[in-house]
């Protein structure tokens, strides 16, 4: 689900600046939709952020969360109907106690999303997130963690000065109709892992047409690190290919044009197309 | 390093390529003894297969030596002698728990554009193509093997050539799968449509698993002739009596089995069959010109039709209507070969069976393309190529 973020928020930000932001944020995300492979949530979300700055002219946290108890405008990150929102799940052939564990563990979380380079807590509820962008720019946010039912849900929300205002969910759930076993979920088909996130759209409306024109879609990046997450909780590995052989197969067709090039000059005057289908 | 690389449609080349190195914990890199190509490489060969990209590196059976491994690989080690089951698998997921290894979730690092095309994605593959992975292929003189601490077995028995033990990568446990897919009860005829190198092996997988009769189909008489050593009765796919031949073997029944080892039809072929269709229209014969449709045809009420043949695409004119008036059952997929290389490995050890007959041209890795092009040729005479890299 997406919604378009309505903005009317105060202009705090010079015009160079902002226009710094629009243009880089631009880059960012668009760079990052280059390389579609390796876009994550964190990119985008930075790239975007940017794009906001810029656009907007104004830059401030938002407080609170959509989901939370709170009432939406009371101190949410992102207000309800005010931000982008996606939800994913997978199944992980885990119990869910140790699913739950390892993403709680929130140091492991830049080893299944691709673009976090490191997340640090830095007290009970308290943890530090660095992201580093396709163009090699680091952005950073404080988030708190508001709710830690120990495998049940996760959820957090960023706090007040973040680079990129945003709030999740995960919710743990053991395969239904399944391993409903009464000692704490060690269901036998797995673990069910929800995840709801949602992002202030950078740039508001603007950002958000910008996001769309550029065919980012911020469900398939959810979708791809929780792929990772299962991978490195099942194998303990992302899997990986190596790729070095163009070289070769440009070397390989460059031969190949020479030699069809001798061989129809040599056979000129000769008519015949080679056939090659 | 030295490998077959894929340039474009009929068009492979032997190229100098970089050395694979390990990027994973799990890795083993094998330098390669023996390798061989797969009647599923000519379907890349014809350009049936989507997502290949120049300079892909090709082949999916081959074994070798262990030269490197990852740190967490625990049961191989340097200079093992090991064959590389041609499906990638975690061992790990709920699939491979299952021993659906071909399903697996967590082997195939495109596993989005796979799902894209048909709601899930399987098991990674060796040089086939971007949607099973991209991972490089074993048509080469060294190759990465992800999960080396699941797939690849290792062969202790030096006396054993690697030519018996090389198709325990793929065409052996996949004759296995299609002939177990089958239900095979004692007294059964199976009725096999192509004669390739899994149709050969699943003429003595039939056997082994209690066929009374198997009969081989194909159009090639060469082809033909090694199914009947292996005591096939042989029948002309082009044969317009086809289908009568068939129920008077098995006095009206048609066969309890049947085997579809042909798989999708290159396009040339396709438009042959078209004509097929038009000259058998004109003649008042009933269509059935692919191996599929013949298949469910001919298989008698409650039988079951096993599919090894691979298909990637949809397909025109399918016979539902005959499967269901006829209450088939259809098995069909990738082979799960960690399933099987155990069990046959045994079996080849015991010498019940040797799956080395089906090779008739040893080449080295320098000739591959002579190979491609004359496996792919509608009469060449190869059945199968072993390629030697070094
Ligand atoms: N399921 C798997 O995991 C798996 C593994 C290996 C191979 N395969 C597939 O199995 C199939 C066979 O492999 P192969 O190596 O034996 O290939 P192959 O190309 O050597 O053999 C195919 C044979 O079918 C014959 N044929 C063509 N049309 C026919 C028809 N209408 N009736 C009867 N015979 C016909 C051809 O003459 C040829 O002998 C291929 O589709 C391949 O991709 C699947
Ligand atoms: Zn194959
Ligand atoms: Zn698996």
């Amino acid at each position: 689900m997406t919604n378009q973020f309505q903005n009317n928020s105060r202009i705090n930000i010079a015009n160079v600046e902002r226009a710094a932001s629009v243009i880089g944020g631009s880059l960012l995300v668009y760079s990052a939709l280059r390389h579609w492979r390796w876009l994550t949530i964190a990119t985008a979300v930075t790239g975007a952020a940017l794009i906001r700055r810029g656009v907007t002219g104004h830059c401030e946290a938002y407080g609170a969360l959509g989901f939370s108890t709170r009432k939406s405008g009371d101190n949410v990150s992102v207000p309800y109907r005010h931000g982008i929102r996606v939800h994913s799940s997978i199944t992980v052939n885990k119990p869910r106690f140790e699913v739950y564990s390892f993403w709680r563990a929130l140091e492991n979380l830049p080893s299944f999303m691709q673009h976090l380079e490191k997340v640090r807590e830095t007290g009970k509820f308290v943890s530090h997130w660095e992201a580093r962008t396709s163009l090699g720019q680091t952005v950073a946010w404080d988030a708190e963690m508001i709710t830690d039912d120990p495998g049940q849900l996760i959820a957090w929300r960023s706090l007040p000065g973040a680079d990129v205002d945003n709030a999740g969910s995960v919710r743990f759930a053991d395969v239904s109709g399944h391993g409903a076993s009464g000692n704490g979920g060690s269901g036998n088909r797995g673990t069910e892992v929800h995840v709801e996130l949602s992002y202030v759209p950078p740039g508001g409306v603007i950002g958000a047409w910008l996001i769309k024109a550029l065919g980012q879609n911020p469900k398939e990046q959810i979708q791809q690190d929780l792929r990772h997450f299962k991978m490195m909780i099942e194998t303990g590995e992302v899997p990986q290919t190596q790729r070095e052989t163009r070289k070769a197969a440009e070397e390989t067709k460059q031969a190949q044009e020479v030699a069809l090039q001798d061989a129809s000059e040599a056979s000129f005057p000769a008519s015949d197309a080679p056939a090659y289908i | 390093m030295k490998a077959v690389i894929w340039n474009s449609t009929k068009n492979v080349s032997v190229a100098d390529v970089p050395e694979p190195t390990i990027l994973n914990q799990r890795d083993a890199i094998v330098k390669i003894t023996t390798t061989a190509i797969c009647g599923s490489d000519l379907h890349i060969y014809a350009g049936d297969v989507p997502s290949m990209e120049a300079g892909d590196i090709l082949g999916h059976e081959f074994m070798g030596e262990v030269v490197e491994i990852g740190k967490d690989v625990k049961n191989l080690k340097k200079g093992d002698r090991v064959v590389v089951p041609f499906v990638i698998a975690c061992g790990a997921c709920f699939y491979c728990q299952h021993q659906l290894f071909s399903l697996c979730d967590n082997s195939n690092p495109n596993a989005a554009m796979l799902e894209k095309l048909y709601g899930q994605s399987s098991a990674g593959l060796f040089g086939y193509s971007h949607l099973y992975g991209g991972y490089a292929g074993g048509q080469a003189q060294y190759a990465r093997v992800p999960f080396a601490d699941v797939g690849p077995i290792c062969i202790a028995d030096d006396s054993l050539s690697d030519e018996k033990v090389l198709f325990l990568s793929d065409i052996l446990p996949t004759a296995w799968q299609a002939a177990e897919n089958c239900g095979i009860e004692r007294g059964d005829t199976v009725a096999i449509w192509g004669c390739g190198p899994v149709g050969q092996l699943t003429i003595s997988c039939a056997f082994m698993l209690g066929a009374e009769h198997v009969i081989a189909i194909d159009r090639n008489p060469r082809r033909l002739e090694m199914a009947r050593k292996s005591n096939a009765e042989t029948l002309d796919a082009g044969d317009p009596e086809l289908q009568q031949k068939l129920r008077d073997l098995t006095a009206g029944r048609g066969p309890d089995r049947c085997i579809d080892a042909v798989g999708m039809q290159p396009r040339a072929a396709i438009i042959d069959a078209l004509y097929d269709r038009a000259k058998q229209a004109l003649m008042l014969e009933s269509d059935h010109p692919d191996a599929l449709s013949q298949a469910i045809h001919a298989c008698r009420k409650g039988g079951t039709v096993s599919i090894p043949g691979e298909y990637s695409g949809s397909v025109d004119r399918f016979p539902l209507g005959a499967a269901f008036a006829k209450g088939l059952t259809l098995r069909l997929g990738q082979t799960n070969v960690q399933r099987y290389v155990r069990p046959l490995l045994e079996k080849i050890e015991r010498g019940e069976i040797d799956p080395s007959f089906v090779i008739t041209h040893r080449l080295k890795l320098d000739d591959a393309v002579e190979g491609y092009a004359n496996l792919a040729s509608e009469n060449g005479e190869c059945i199968k190529i072993t390629l030697k890299p070094w």
